[in-house]
Order: C-alpha cells, then structure tokens, then sequence
C-alpha cells in the first residue's frame, strides 16, 4: 500500500453518483464495498508473487482518461473483419465502452436467450441481475479487477434460461476507437448459463486504428447445474493498447465449460482465468494461445479450484514469442482437502523464434488430497530445425517454411474451435 | 478327493448394481476348470472377489476355499493360503526389478510357511530355469516389474510368478487375450507343466482356442451373473461354433 | 485401506538417531552481538581477513528481514536465544591422532554407524565428522595428502591454507546472497573443506558427517570444495541430532567450485531430528548450497535424500557458467507427521552446450507439507541449453499436502525446456497386484514407494544408497492412511 492516492480516486468522486444503478442501494453498496477494497489493495506491484514477471507501471504512468460519450459516426462496413457473421448473427457490439445500437443485433433470438446491455438490464430488471453481481468470488480479486466493479458502465449481460438449446454463437464486441486522449473502459459482463441450457459466446476485443488505451475487463461467468457454455475470447486490439482483463467462471454440479482464450493484440496485456469447480461432475476443458511479437509483453495465469470431489480439468495453453515479444503463463491447480478423485492436466508449450524474446512459464500444482490424478508439462522450444530442413527440400523458402511450422505449432489449438465457420473467421485474423 | 473351492448360490454387488447372481462352482483338487461367457456376464468379477479385491459387496452366498471361509481374508492371506491370481491386465511397478519383486513376495510366503527366507543368489538359480522354460529372456529379471513389456511377455511373467510361487489354486484371469499363436502355445504348454494332481486351475476365457491346448475336466458357460451350464470340453467347441445367443434364457 | 488399524502401532516407533551424548562441552552464552563473532574468531585462531569477512556479513544480516515467500511456515525464531558455539571441551587440546579423541565421542559415531577409526572404517570412505560446532576429526587425511588432496575441517584449512580459503570463500554463496547466508557467513563455526588438485581422481569417498548434539545451539557449517581441472571427487554429507522438544537451527553453507573438466558428486542423506509426531521439536534446516561449474566441461550433480528436519528449506543448484557444463539435481524428500518441506534447485544456464536434469520425487504422508521449488533459467547467451525436469509427488495420506512450483525463464531460442510433473496417490491397482503375492500392505507400500524413488537413489553411492532405503522404510512405516 502507498501513501499517494490512488489513481482513479478522482474519477470515483466525480461519478459515483451517476454510475448505472446509482439509484439502488445494493448496486451502490456493492461498487463502495469495491472501491474501498481497490483502495485497500491498489494495483498489484512486481513484488508479489503473482506478478514477477509483469509491471504494471506503464499503464500508471500513463494516466487514461474515461471516455465522454461520443457520436462518432461508424460504418458499419469497418467492422466487417471483426464480426464472424455479419448478416444474422446476434451481437452486442460496444464502442468505447457503451454499446451501439445500431452495429447490434438482437433481433430474432429463440425463446429463453436473452442478451442485453447490463446496464440497461440492471434498470429494467435487477432482481435478474443482483445474485450475479452480488457473487462474492472465492479468491480474492486484483485490484484493478475491483476497480471494474466500482467503476464499470456497462458491458454485456447474457442469459440461456434453463433448458435452452441456443444453436449459433452469440458475439460479444469491445471496440475502441481513437480519440484525442487516451481512454480506458471498463466492460462488465455476465454470463448465466442456467441449469440445463447450452450456449457458445464469442467474446472478442478489438481497436480500430492504431491507438493506445487501455481495457480494463471483468468477465464472469455462471453455469448451472448441467450446464454447458462454448467460450472464445479473442484479445486483438492494437500493439499499443493495455489489456488487463479478468475472466471469473463458476461451474455447479455436472456442468462443462469450454473455453478458448487467443491473445494476440495489445503492448501489455495480462489475461486472469480464475475458475472453479463448484459441484461434482463438474469439468472444464481450456486451451488458448498467445502470441508476442515486437514489443509485446504478454501474461497469462489460469487458477483452477478443484472444490468438488469427481471434478476433471484439462489445460493446454500454447505461447509463440517473436522479436522482443515476452511472455508469462502461470497455470495453478489447487484440490484442497477432502476434495476425492478428481482429475486435472496441464501442459504449455512455448515456441521461442528469437534471441530477443523471452518466456516465463510456471505451471503449479497445490494438491491438499490425496484423492487426485494431476499432472502438468512445459515445454520451451523452437522450430524444429529437422522439419524446416524438410520443407526447404522441397522447395519451399525459408520464410514460408518458417510461417508453415508456426501455422501447425499454432493448428493444434485453432482446430478445436467449433463451428467450422469462427474457426476459418479467426485463422483469416491470424497473420502468421 | 479333496475339494479345493466351493462356491455357494454367491451374490455380489459392485457399484450398487447385482453382477453376479447367484453362483454355484465346486472345484476339486487337481482339476481344470474353464469359465467362458460374453463381455460383462461377471466373469471378472468372479475372479476379482476371490482375490480379495476391494469394493465387491456379497450380499449373500458363502466361498469355502479347502473348507476354510475365504471371504473375511486379506488379499495377502490368500495369496499366502495358496491362491494366485493371474492378471488379465498386468499391473507396472516402475523402479521395481522383477526379480526382488518376486523375491520378496516368495520371502513373504516362505515366513509364512515357517521356511527360512531365500538368499539372492538362490533365488536367481531356483528362478533361471524357470524363465527359460517359458521363453523370457534372463533380462526380464532385471527390468522393473512388467514395465515395457510387451502384451505377450506381461503374460509370461504372470505364468512364470505362478511357478516361482506354487500356489494350490490358480485362477488365470484371460491369459489368452492378445497373445499370438506362438505365444499362446508357449503359455499353454507353461500352464500344462503346472498342473499337478494336488493343484487346481481356474481359467478364464473368451477363446475355445486356449482349450484345444489346455484341455479342461470342465467347461462352464457364464450368462448375466450365473452359471448357465457346464460340460465337458466340448462344450467350448459348440459355443465356438454357435456363440451364446442359444443360451440366452437358460439361467432364469 | 482395511489394513490400516495393524499399523497404527507402529506410527509411534521413533527416531532411531535421538540420543543424547553425555560430554563436557565448551558452550557460548545464547545471544548474537559483534563480540560473539569476535569470540568465536579468536577460539578459532583466524586470520584477520576472516574477522573482517565475518563482521561485514554480520553488519549486512542486520540489515535484512527474514525471508517469508516459501511455503513453510514456523514461529518466529528467537536468535538472541541460540548460542552460536558449542564445543567437545577435548578441543581445548585438540586430538593429534585417534588415540587422543575422547572414546565418547567414537561411540557416539560408532553408534551413528560411523566408525571413525581407520582400521574398522567403511572401506573407501574418509570421514570428517563435525559434533555442533566443530570438526572433531577427519579420518584418512595423510593418505590422501599422498595425492595432494587437502581435505580437512574449515577451521584447519583457514590456518593452514589460507590462500585456497581467501580466494575461493564466498565466490559462490557470497554473504550477501540471502539472509540465512549471512548469519552463515557471520557465526559460522566449522565445516568441511576440500581441495582436489588438477588431474587427480579422489581415490576414495569424502564424507561429512554432522551431529547436533547441545541443546539451544544453532548448527552453522560451511562446506567449500574445490575441484582443480580435470578432477573427480564424490562427496557425501550425513546429518543427525538428538530428540528434543525445542526447536534447532541448522544454517550451512555448501560451496562448490568446479574448474575445467572437473567434476563433483555431492550426496546428502539427511536425518535431522524430524520432531514427533504432534510436531514438538525438531531441526530448523535452512541450508544454501550451490555449485560453480566454473570451467568448460565441469559438472556437478546434487543427489539428496531428505527424511529428516521439522523444516527443511534448500535448493542445491547449479550456476552452468563455463561451456559444455552439466548440472544435475536428484532429490527424494518424505514429510510426515508434521514435517515440511520446500526444497528444489535451480539450474542458471550461462555458457554454450550447458544441460541440466531435475529430478523430484517428494512423498508426503501424515500432516506432512511437501513443495518443489525449482529454477530453471536459461539466459540470452547460453546457446543450445538444454533442460529436462520431472517433478512427481506421492500422497500417502489425505491430510498431508504437495505443492510443485517450477519456474521456467527462457531468453534463447536454442533453448530446449522440457519440464513434466505429476501428483498422485499410490496407485490401487499397484497394491492390490502386491498384495494378491502375498505382500502385506506395509511391504506393499514400501516396495512400491521404493520403486518410485528408484531413479534417485541409483545416484548415491552403494553405502549411502543403502541408507537411504532403510531410512525411507522407518520413515514411512505406520504412515500409510
């Protein structure tokens, strides 16, 4: 803790009153209990443990600024590349932090999916939302993930009511645009899930132009017994942007979460994965890749809590480091006490192409049961240079060669994304 | 003649669910017996349960092993009264050679016979011969318990801790399945130099091949958790021909 | 497990090594102040330079805070309260010959399975033996000496070879290094030193053998081996201490330095008095060991046996800073009843070619914490490094824990890391085929235990080797659950 004030605090005084829910008193109170928590933690420093390998300084000595308003004309046609359909697809598309209507689509939903503004949707209905925001998680929060909870304007807010079956992806879009100063928004966004239901989310972030600024993002997540949700994340805002984001999963009993997380945008970015397995049965499945080229710096911790006893996760997390990219992975996987037979994999592999990048990988494993079947791998490696010889054997230049094999290294994680349609959308956005 | 298992109208659950049903087998000392039935008739679990395996509830029924109750007995004490069972799926022990793993399971017999413990190079002259009559290399010995090993040398090794330990009954769980021919010629021929007229052979099996080679003095058919019928050895030539599906029925 | 009532009469069988010596011994006041360092310099004759050494490390310590980022956790210890120097009073005089030790101490050794005497001792092996805070005597020594080997107690070598002493102390521990290190550095009273010169293969095992045997003094050693070019020495470190129901620091130092084409194995069997079973008492084991491959193409290998110790807190490592280096790291811990343990190693990777392997197997049992920690860091200009790790815990009972915290930082594209880890149960399947042989489940557990600790104790030579499965079967009996 510092003695100076905490950055934002003026920001705090000169809106709380005029944040989404100002009028409800729980809404309130739970933003201030936020704040003071912010305050009480402020931004974590290279000092824990936590985050050695990653300084958040840049970000505080940048000072952003909280985006006014703006009507800035877009048309829709720039957004083509972002969008996976642009016809019928339902989207909720954000433009530095507040949605627009009219690059959003939801009309036609089936019965039982409901997507919203949250905050339009804590307006109308915030007894439907209170118990998602009200969610106390088990771990506590970094600070600037508090900072989203006191501060946040909006984001998405999607609900598959029980029993739903929802059969096309739904598109969640962070856009931000440039501006004369640069801005940081705060999306906050739920996702319920409820018992039986089954959905897939496409959660993606994004910069037009070449801007700086900084995304400061809280996701959580809630699936109900047997329930199932498909979660993409794709992280692809521009090399000068700051990314911290935190994505909070909550699985009950027999329910399956997939997740697959792509960071490939921003100059520092940080992707939090806290996730926990809440009732038996319950099973996760997580892949990502991360890419950091240039002067990328790239930080990935994934923490699975094996709070239920038959309860399975499995990770594979892949990291290409080019030029003087960095990157960090951290997976944890803790099983407490009286936790029994569960099951839980991790590997990471990393491809290391230069003598100017660098990885930091730490996979953990804190096992207080011995009830358990746990295991973790890393890897850290480059080209195999018996394959590239091959490939220019053949005729194929060096470059193309090169790119060839970081294209396979990189398919294993691509080729499990479903359906066909986001996997060919995404692999276009890839520039290897 | 003295009879070595008996087997009395046994019920047993395992995960909440009746597998076998109500079993009746009398085994007399120095006969083959053969058990044949399709996937998932309790065959294993039959086997399982007279080890001593753990999480099988018997719910009712007795089993007399040489007149003794068997079931309150640890998987040890079995082992040591004389019973060996033979592994459908040979377990690993990295880090343990064959060898001291077979020492020390002989040793543990030998105390309880009131024997003195064998000495290492005892050992490995009482065992060389044994291995060699099986066709496993000396080698074997030395690497760690069934670790690396192919299919077929798994189930050498499961005959060739049978004759290091002499056991009274043997019950071989599938020591058939994935062998070639050669290699089930070799093990057929291991199991017929273990028969004696004081010991008795519990085999399962899936194939009629085995018996052609080891011929049985009984062949019984398992269907959902009974004994459907018994016959000679040619019964497992008519099941070979004609499959179970003419049984189906029989034991209700 | 249905046979686990049987054993629960032997969980109470004790530490075999907790006797207590009954000598006249020459022991400082508890307290740590300059003069305390002043004091235990003059009984040890030293040269000024050591003096020197020692205050500023102690200046230093002052000025640092006790470290709290591992996973152990302990009450907070008094070093007002330990006294910093503890002696055999036969030291006064010290023995010449064999003749002259006093016949309690042999007994205590001989006890230890340590026989100090060179007619009756283990064959290939010399011994130095340290009792709390000196050498008492160091077996073989002038037959080595044929061979210009110098191995000795550190007091000895500080007076007899400076000059080795002066260049190489502290070269790779420095005092500064971290705060155990430093009050190492400040009160340390003895310890081990040896010097293999150029081309010469150490003809026999050296070894040292430490005991704790006053009560309330802290154990700070410190080891410096120094292998000249294209030698070999196999070294071998064997602790144990009295029962007592007060806690014990054990703060050492080991300092290894390899040159050209040199090589040292450096084994440790450690059997510190774990406490009992409510965790009363036991040894405090904050230790920092470390090995220099200085040279091209030198290697140095760490094998452990960790069974001992309330608390034990090392990472025996390697610095691969000369070409074509190897380093390796071999460790078996076991906590039980209330032990923890948070030991791994770290592996720096500077010169070109360098390669490490890691291997781990910590077995927790009873309330037992056991953590890997480990290091494995490749910097920009290490060309073509290569690693390979492989971390595996066994839990043998559900209230016992393991944690695996392998950190990676690799800064070459040459690089190839490859670290695999595992917790688990002991496997039902494994048991049941034992038992169905007629092991009980005792036999069963140790067997397969022992298995699973293979890898590691084929690195210790054949006598420690020995030692070290025994002390693995008394450690784990009765604390299966």
């Amino acid at each position: 803790m510092n003695t100076e004030p905490n950055p934002y605090e003026t920001e705090w005084i000169a809106r709380q009153n005029s944040l989404p829910g100002e009028a409800i008193p729980w809404m309130r109170r739970l933003r201030q209990e936020a704040m003071e928590r912010y305050r009480a933690s402020g931004f974590p420093t290279t000092r824990l443990e936590d985050w050695k390998y990653t300084s958040l300084k840049p970000i505080l000595q940048k000072g952003f600024h909280f985006p006014e308003p703006s009507c800035i004309g877009l048309d829709p046609s720039d957004l083509d590349a972002l969008l996976i359909d642009r016809r019928d697809m339902p989207r909720l598309v954000f433009v530095n932090g507040t949605l627009s209507r009219p690059l959003s689509n939801w009309q036609q939903l089936p019965q039982g999916v409901e997507i919203a503004s949250l905050a339009t949707r804590l307006a109308e209905y915030p007894e439907q939302v209170e118990p998602c925001l009200r969610a106390r998680p088990t771990t506590p929060d970094h600070g600037f993930a508090e900072l989203n909870r006191a501060l946040w304007r909006d984001g998405a807010f999607v609900c598959f009511r029980q029993e739903t079956r929802m059969p096309i992806p739904v598109q969640l879009l962070f856009l931000s645009l440039p501006s004369s100063v640069p801005v940081i928004t705060q999306p906050h966004t739920v996702i319920l899930v409820e018992a039986g239901a089954e959905g897939q989310i496409i959660e993606s972030y994004a910069t037009l132009g070449d801007c700086d600024h900084f995304t400061n993002g809280l996701t959580t997540i809630f699936l109900q017994h047997g329930a199932r949700l498909n979660h993409l994340l794709v992280q692809n805002e521009s090399h000068a942007a700051y990314h911290l984001a935190t994505m909070r999963v909550q699985q009950e009993s027999a329910s399956r979460f997939v997740s697959q997380a792509f960071s490939f945008g921003g100059r520092l970015t940080r992707q939090d994965i806290h996730l926990q397995l809440g009732g038996e049965e319950a099973e996760c499945d997580l892949d990502g890749l991360f890419v950091a080229t240039g002067r990328q710096h790239t930080d990935f911790h994934t923490w699975i809590r094996h709070d239920a006893s038959h309860t399975t996760s499995r990770q594979h997390y892949k990291g290409i480091l080019d030029g003087h990219g960095r990157g960090v992975f951290n997976g944890a996987v803790l099983v407490p006490q009286s936790v029994r037979e569960t099951q839980s994999a991790q590997v990471n592999n990393n491809l290391l192409l230069t003598n100017t990048a660098e990885i930091d990988t730490k996979p953990q494993l804190e096992i207080f049961s011995n009830a358990v079947q746990c295991t973790h791998g890393a890897t850290v490696g480059n080209l195999d240079p018996v394959a590239l010889f091959y490939l220019r054997s053949r005729g194929v230049d060096q470059e193309e060669a090169r790119r060839l094999l970081i294209k396979a290294f990189a398919g294993e994680i691509l080729d499990r994304i479903q359906p066909q349609s986001v996997r060919a959308w995404l692999e276009n956005r890839l520039a290897f | 003649m003295n009879t070595m298992l008996e087997i009395k109208e046994l019920c047993v659950d395992f995960n909440d669910k009746n597998i076998l049903r109500g079993v009746n087998l009398t085994i007399q000392a120095g006969e083959v017996h053969a058990i044949m039935g399709p996937n998932g008739s309790g065959k294993s679990t039959l086997v399982n349960l007279l080890a001593g395996r753990a999480g099988y509830q018997v719910t009712a029924g007795q089993v007399l092993f040489q007149g003794e109750d068997l079931l309150p007995m640890q998987p040890e004490e079995r082992a040591k009264a004389g019973i060996f069972l033979g592994f459908q799926y040979p377990v690993e022990i990295p880090g343990i050679s064959n060898a001291l793993f077979m020492k020390t399971a002989l040793n543990a017999q030998r105390r309880h016979q009131h024997l003195a413990e064998m000495e290492a190079m005892d050992f490995r002259s009482h065992t060389r011969k044994m291995a060699k009559s099986l066709g496993l290399e000396d080698g074997l010995l030395l690497r760690p318990v069934n670790v690396g090993f192919s299919g077929g040398e798994k189930k050498r090794n499961e005959l060739f801790q049978m004759m290091i330990l002499q056991p009274c009954l043997a019950i071989l769980d599938e020591i058939d399945s994935g062998l070639d021919i050669d290699a089930l010629v070799t093990v057929a021929s291991g199991i017929n130099a273990l028969r004696t007229p004081q010991r008795s052979i519990l085999m399962v099996t899936h194939y009629q091949r085995l018996l052609n080679d080891v011929v049985p003095d009984r062949v019984h058919v398992m269907m959902d958790g009974r004994i459907v019928l018994t016959g000679s050895k040619d019964l497992a030539m008519e099941l070979e021909e004609k499959g179970y599906g003419w049984l189906a029925g029989a034991g209700q | 497990m249905n046979a686990t009532a049987p054993l629960s009469g032997l969980i109470s069988r004790s530490y075999k090594h907790g006797f207590v010596t009954q000598i006249a011994s020459d022991t400082l006041f508890p307290g740590l102040n300059e003069e305390t360092i002043r004091i235990i310099s003059t009984k040890k004759r030293e040269p000024e330079f050591m003096l020197n050494w020692r205050l500023t490390a102690y200046r230093h310590w002052l000025s640092l805070q006790e470290p709290n980022w591992s996973s152990v956790r302990y009450e907070p210890i008094d070093y007002q309260a330990i006294s910093y120097y503890s002696a055999p009073q036969s030291d006064k005089n010290r023995p010449h010959s064999m003749e002259e030790v006093d016949p309690e101490l042999l007994a205590t050794y001989a006890k230890l399975g340590i026989p100090l005497d060179e007619r009756m001792a283990l064959a290939g092996v010399a011994v130095d033996a340290v009792f709390d805070s000196i050498s008492v005597i160091t077996t073989f020594q002038e037959k080595l000496a044929r061979q210009g080997i110098i191995f000795c107690s550190f007091s000895q070598a500080v007076r007899d070879h400076p000059e080795l002493v002066q260049r190489y102390l502290g070269s790779v521990v420095p005092y500064m290094d971290n705060y155990f290190a430093a009050l190492n550095a400040a009160v340390f009273s003895d310890g081990s030193f040896c010097y293999i010169p150029e081309g010469v293969r150490c003809p026999m095992e050296l070894s040292t053998y430490f005991r704790i045997n006053e009560a309330r003094t802290g154990q700070f050693e410190r080891t410096l081996i120094i292998a000249d070019k294209n030698s070999h020495v196999s070294y071998l470190e064997g602790c144990t201490a009295p029962q007592r129901d007060t806690h014990q620091l054990h703060a050492a130092v080991v300092e290894l330095v390899a040159l050209e084409g040199a090589e040292i194995k450096y084994s440790t069997v450690q059997n510190w008095y774990p406490g009992d079973a409510m965790g009363r008492g036991g040894i405090y084991n904050f230790v920092t060991k470390r090995g220099d491959c200085r040279g091209d193409r030198s290697r140095i290998s760490w094998t452990q046996v960790e069974t001992g110790s309330a608390i034990t807190w090392k990472y025996p490592s390697v610095i691969l800073r000369g070409d074509d280096t190897v380093g390796r790291f071999q460790s078996v811990a076991v906590t039980r009843n209330h032990q923890q343990a948070d030991t791994g190693t770290k592996m720096i990777h500077i010169g070109r070619n360098t390669s490490s392997v890691i291997l781990s197997k910590g077995i927790s049992a009873g309330h037992g914490h056991n953590a890997y920690r480990g290091l494995v860091k490749i910097l920009a200009g290490a060309e073509e490094a290569r690693n390979y790790s492989q971390c595996d815990s066994l839990l043998l009972s559900d209230t016992c824990s393991a944690h695996t915290y392998p950190y990676i930082e690799v800064k070459n594209p040459t690089a190839h890391v490859e670290h695999e880890a595992s917790t688990s149960r002991i496997s039902e399947d494994q048991l049941f085929y034992c038992r169905q042989r007629g092991l009980n489940t005792e036999e069963s557990v140790s067997l397969i235990v022992n298995g699973f600790c293979q890898a590691v104790f084929r690195e210790l030579p054949m006598e420690f080797a020995v030692e070290a499965k025994k002390l693995l079967e008394v450690s784990l009996e009765g604390s299966i659950g």
